[in-house]
């Protein structure tokens, strides 16, 4: 084990390059002054090693600011070995090293990326949710073997290096990230053999190659509005400044007395108000959370929430926008027990879909309607707890939520996917995979009536399944509300709730709940089975599988998650099996895959092939090797993501100059 | 031949019916005209259907006549002030001209989204695209901005739109738009056949000294540019 110095730099380079030749695999762990790899921050160090834990472990310093650090011909002498020599690159987290290393010219165009934080997530419970290498190491190996993690850690917090490693110097911080290439490779080895034992080769498979997909998206991004960010920012400050005055004006309080930011103080203007709060913290306290502030009926509560929710808008979606031009997200193929894709900096799913109003409007009665929908849609979606009718002077604190169509030429509309535009010469195209869960939940089941129904064009499964469980003809006067039940029940099974919850959606007892249940399961053929079938499975062995071989470690307690994993998780290896197909069509081509969304991947295709490939890639989509009849809605997100509208081949009218 | 007699020859020719004459196979665009084509010039070297051109345009009584500047072209009745104008010109396949004003009943009309109306002339044939380079090459920078970003000039539909009239007004622009319409495969044949964008030039503009030019006006010389 060495940190290697300018003395020995030739002799460490010449055993990892003998090394290679025996067997072409490298874990890599790489150091850094920061995490932001498309920015200034850069490696100050690389630890590689064999992935045999015995086997050669070296550390390369060249940019510390203590200690010696290798000349900087080094860097690409290794970088050099490292292009010709590596096949399979092994690391936890990988691609964030390989970022690092990318911008000093690693190319790993032809390699194999081998992400061991991914294997984890396959063979851990499902329940686990701390993937990171010190706690897996430590649930795999015991306290014992993350102790030099916890000590270092430590020990750069109290010299204040923890925010940039490269303070520290080399002979320090090299053992520790050998220490980390050893760990990795360990837990590598084991979890290649639990896979092996596991069955899950096959999602293995796809999952290398899935994060190799992914790190070519990072690696492009998507190119950003600046202009619109800051300008919108602009509006934004002005809106906030003019919101804080009338929340000001309410309590008849100034800037000075009152931080609007500060929990503490807005409990104790609304206590000075005569306004406790209907939410209490875990110790008792008074909560002034948004669940909080939502069941105040008071103007001051829906302008402190609205001051809030604009504020955190500009700080996670303006202001990292500013002064870049283009947007690399984090996909983590790991992130979640289902094997949907998650993203982060910033998380994709989060990004609103509807734009937001930075001005004040009047209401009208149907203005009215939409939003109480809103906040209820809202309510729902964070499991929050609404009991208030709010009054229509409180409703109209709210009315700076829009909806999801957004005006391109009104100013004082905020819509974040607005920030996201092609690159010259590309247009953004949306491809969205059509009720994708209901589809795949159905193809558990499939028989002659449900495949009639997944192969039909335009079809509204609820409705199907309405007619189906309760008999009932779409001429009779009863029949959305029939198909509102199927609707709730379909997901209610997808996702896995009991009848309480289901009464509460069906505005019925538990009681008639569990009967709606009843009668839609004997009336869907088969689904009663197949639900059954889960369950039992879970019961006896603690797991179950979905059609990619993807294994699911469920507490029996809970067997019914056991659907939702097997429909949430074909879905997402659907998805990403398809990835794969699409980034292996556009190889050749000027069009780029660029993000994937909930059930929606987005592309940007090259002027020259606005024509041609939107079509092909749509149908590539369709098509899944586990032959579930799929479809594609394809939209053209023009100018940005923010505005869509229906792909259409362009004709000579679409490139006639009008003006 | 001397100067006199060839401009007189000229003349005659000018006067004999049009469908005497050799047909031109030039575009000619008015102010607000757009062509949409699909290039059969690729740009790359050795490209037999792009070339530069020296042309003189002088006026001869009413008339503006033309003649090539080449070693074979006698230019002795050339005006001593007339300069001859630089242009590249290339071959196409020119699918439709769109016409901001009606002069013909056979172009079909078009509604744009603010109902603005132009007239759409179907070519769909075999077209050289004469153009000047423009005050310092920006019309020229344009084909090669189009060459740069497809590697080559057939790959996609060319938009060139004319803006303007007279020699000091008139300016020209060039888009690739991303409409991909091919040069039709029973067509394709008919590019083996095509001259030299030289040799056209000179049977048009050389051989016969000085030919009026049938359809050009003053507002068609762009030779400023």
């Amino acid at each position: 084990m060495s940190v290697v110095n300018n003395r020995t730099f030739e002799e460490s380079l010449k055993q990892l390059q003998s090394v290679l030749e025996v067997a072409p695999t490298l874990v890599v762990d790489v150091e850094t002054n920061g995490l932001d790899a498309y920015g200034s921050n850069q490696i100050c160090g690389v630890g590689v090693g064999s992935p045999n834990p015995d086997g050669l472990v070296q550390y390369y310093p060249f940019r510390h600011h203590l200690g010696e650090n290798l000349q900087t011909e080094a860097l690409q002498k290794l970088i050099s070995i490292l292009n010709q020599s590596v096949k399979s690159y092994v690391g936890y987290n990988l691609k964030f090293d390989l970022h690092f290393l990318e911008k000093d010219g690693l190319d790993v165009t032809s390699k194999e990326l081998i992400d061991v934080i991914v294997m984890v997530r396959l063979i851990e419970h499902s329940d686990i949710k701390e993937l990171g290498l010190t706690p897996t190491g430590k649930r795999a190996y015991g306290e014992a073997a993350v102790q030099y993690d916890i000590d270092t850690k430590k020990f750069l917090r109290s010299n204040k290096w923890n925010k940039d490693f490269s303070m520290a110097p080399p002979d320090f911080l090299g053992e520790y990230c050998k220490k980390d290439v050893i760990l990795t490779a360990r837990i590598y080895n084991d979890y290649l053999k639990k896979i092996e034992k596991t069955g899950q080769n096959k999602v293995f498979e796809l999952e290398k190659k899935l994060s190799k997909v992914l790190f070519k998206m990072e690696m492009l991004g998507i190119s950003v509005d600046k202009d619109y960010a800051v300008a919108t920012k602009t509006a934004l400050l002005k809106r906030l400044g003019e919101v804080r005055q009338q929340i000001l004006a309410l309590c008849g309080k100034t800037e000075e007395e009152f931080n609007i930011s500060s929990p503490k103080q807005i409990g104790e203007v609304f206590n000075g108000m005569g306004i406790k709060s209907p939410v209490k913290t875990g110790k008792g306290n008074e909560s002034w959370n948004e669940a909080a502030l939502i069941n105040i009926n008071h103007r001051m509560a829906g302008l402190i929430r609205q001051y809030r929710t604009l504020e955190k808008l500009g700080s996670t979606y303006l202001d990292p926008y500013l002064e870049t031009d283009v947007m690399h997200t984090n996909f983590c193929n790991w992130g979640t027990a289902t094997g949907r894709l998650s993203s982060r900096e910033p998380n994709l799913q989060n990004i609103p879909r509807n734009h937001f109003k930075l001005h004040e409007r009047d209401l009208t009665d149907q203005d009215k309607i939409d939003i109480r929908n809103n906040i209820s849609a809202m309510v729902s979606q964070k499991g929050i707890t609404m009991d208030t009718e709010l009054s229509d002077e409180v409703l109209s604190t709210w009315s700076f939520m829009g909806g999801d169509t957004y005006n391109d030429s009104d100013t004082k509309q905020l819509a974040i996917r607005r920030l996201f535009v092609p690159r010259p010469n590309h247009t953004l195209i949306g491809f969205d995979y059509q009720q994708m869960e209901v589809r795949v939940f159905m193809s558990y089941f499939r028989n002659e009536t449900i495949d009639a129904i997944l192969n039909k064009n335009d079809v509204d499964f609820h409705s199907e399944a309405a007619k189906l469980a309760f008999g009932i003809d779409e001429s009779s006067p009863r029949f959305k509300e029939y198909r509102q039940y199927a609707k709730a029940i379909t997901f209610g099974t997808i996702y896995g709730i009991g009848n309480k919850k289901l009464a509460q959606q069906l505005g019925t007892n538990p009681r008639e709940a569990g009967k709606f249940k009843k009668q839609y399961f004997e009336g869907m053929e088969g689904s009663k089975d197949f639900f059954d079938k889960v369950v039992k499975k879970v019961e006896l062995r603690g797991m179950v599988k979905n059609r990619y071989g993807r294994q699911y470690k469920i507490n029996p307690q809970f067997a019914y998650k056991g659907v939702n994993y097997l429909v949430q998780g074909t879905s997402a290896d659907i998805l990403s099996e398809r990835m794969l197909v699409i980034d292996d069509y556009l190889l050749d081509k000027k069009s780029n895959l660029l993000l994937q969304v909930h059930d929606e991947i987005i592309c940007e295709i090259h002027d020259s092939e606005f024509n041609t490939i939107p079509y092909k890639i749509q149908s590539l989509l369709e098509e899944n090797t586990l032959n579930v009849p799929l479809k594609v809605d394809m939209e053209v997100c023009s100018p940005s993501w923010a505005t869509k509208k229906n792909y259409k081949p362009a004709e000579l009218e679409d490139y006639i100059d009008w003006d | 031949m001397s100067g006199i007699a060839r401009i007189a020859q000229g003349r005659d020719d000018a006067k004999r019916p049009l469908p005497e004459r050799a047909a031109g196979r030039e575009v000619w665009l008015k102010d607000g005209d757009q062509l949409f084509l699909t290039s059969v010039a690729t740009g790359e070297e050795n490209d037999k259907f792009l070339d530069e051109i020296y042309l003189y345009t002088f006026r001869v009584g009413n008339r503006w006549t033309n003649l090539i500047k080449d070693e074979k072209v006698d230019t002795s009745g050339v005006p001593e002030d007339a300069r001859p104008s630089h242009k590249f010109a290339f071959w196409a396949y020119v699918h439709n001209i769109i016409h901001s004003e009606k002069r013909s009943e056979d172009w079909m009309e078009i509604e744009g989204p603010a109902g603005k109306k132009v007239f759409r002339e179907d070519i769909n044939d075999f077209r050289i695209v004469p153009l000047g380079f423009g005050r310092s090459d920006h019309v020229w920078n344009q084909l090669v901005d189009v060459y740069s970003d497809w590697g080559a000039l057939n790959k996609g539909v060319l938009r060139i739109k004319r803006t303007g009239a007279g020699a000091f007004d008139t300016s020209y622009s060039i888009t690739a738009t991303p409409k991909i319409d091919e040069i039709p495969a029973d067509k394709v044949k008919e590019t083996e056949e095509l001259p030299l964008i030289k040799d056209y030039y000179l049977e048009r503009y050389g051989n016969t000294d000085i030919i009026d030019i049938a359809k050009s006006t003053a507002d068609d010389d762009d030779e400023l540019f």
